[in-house]
């Protein structure tokens, strides 16, 4: 993703953070993350550091959940265009750009 | 009229069976014309694999000899080929060897698009430039 926007300056990435059941500690992580509204910690966090406990209560996450499922979103990443399509699985730069078109 | 059209169909089919397809494309025929799976013929024949089966579109696939029907089973829906026949049916996906492509994953992303407007933005985290001309959204897990 970083490599996309540094490409191109016209994409924006919104990170929306889904915490599966499958990984019992996401849940604590990715509300850690929204209290904080920080890229570092996702970043952190994908390389398996460690983080703070949540610096808040929120329901973000809880409506992430039930959005994602609302939407049929089962694997992750998934990626939504601004059309709607939604793609499984992160996509190198060149083929985003090439999904996007021009 | 339309039974000598039929019969005239059924020849040219007889003559370029399924198999060499090539045949139809450089006599320029269109399938349709000779094949044809309707609503009520998918969920006949792929309830017998799926009980639940809801058959959503059904269109010729880019694979010659092939229908893609769009249903729903299970809560899920995906993507069925069925062929000419209507022997055979399966599950997976069409690759584009020239493009080196998913083509099912396309067609899936095109048909379960969904309403970008009914997600909250707010509360994403944000790469990039908030008023970019493209705004992707990821879902991601931490783990």
């Amino acid at each position: 993703m970083k490599k996309t926007i540094e490409e191109r300056k016209d994409i924006v990435f919104y990170v929306k953070l889904y915490p599966l059941k499958i990984h019992p500690e996401a849940y604590e992580k990715s509300k850690a993350i929204v209290c904080e509204k920080s890229l570092a910690l996702l970043e952190a966090a994908h390389e398996k550091k460690p983080l703070p406990k949540p610096s808040c209560e929120t329901t973000v996450i809880d409506e992430n959940i039930k959005l994602a499922e609302k939407l049929g979103i089962t694997s992750l990443p998934s990626i939504v265009l601004p059309d709607g399509r939604v793609f499984p699985g992160y996509r190198d730069a060149k083929s985003l750009i090439g999904l996007l078109g021009n | 009229m339309l039974q000598s059209v039929f019969i005239f169909c059924c020849l040219i089919c007889l003559i370029f069976p399924v198999g060499t397809s090539l045949g139809f494309e450089t006599k320029g025929q269109d399938c349709s014309k000779c094949h044809t799976l309707n609503q009520t013929e998918a969920v006949d024949l792929l309830k017998n694999l799926f009980p639940d089966i809801k058959v959503l579109n059904i269109t010729m696939s880019p694979s010659k000899g092939l229908w893609e029907v769009y249903g729903q089973s299970g809560g899920k829906k995906g993507i069925f080929y069925v062929d000419f026949s209507k022997k055979h049916a399966f599950l997976g996906s069409l690759i584009s060897i020239a493009e080196k492509k998913n083509l099912s994953q396309e067609r899936l992303s095109e048909l379960n698009k969904i309403d970008v407007s009914q997600i909250p933005l707010q509360d994403a985290l944000v790469m990039g430039d908030p008023n970019a001309k493209f705004k992707v959204i990821v879902f991601d897990d931490p783990d």
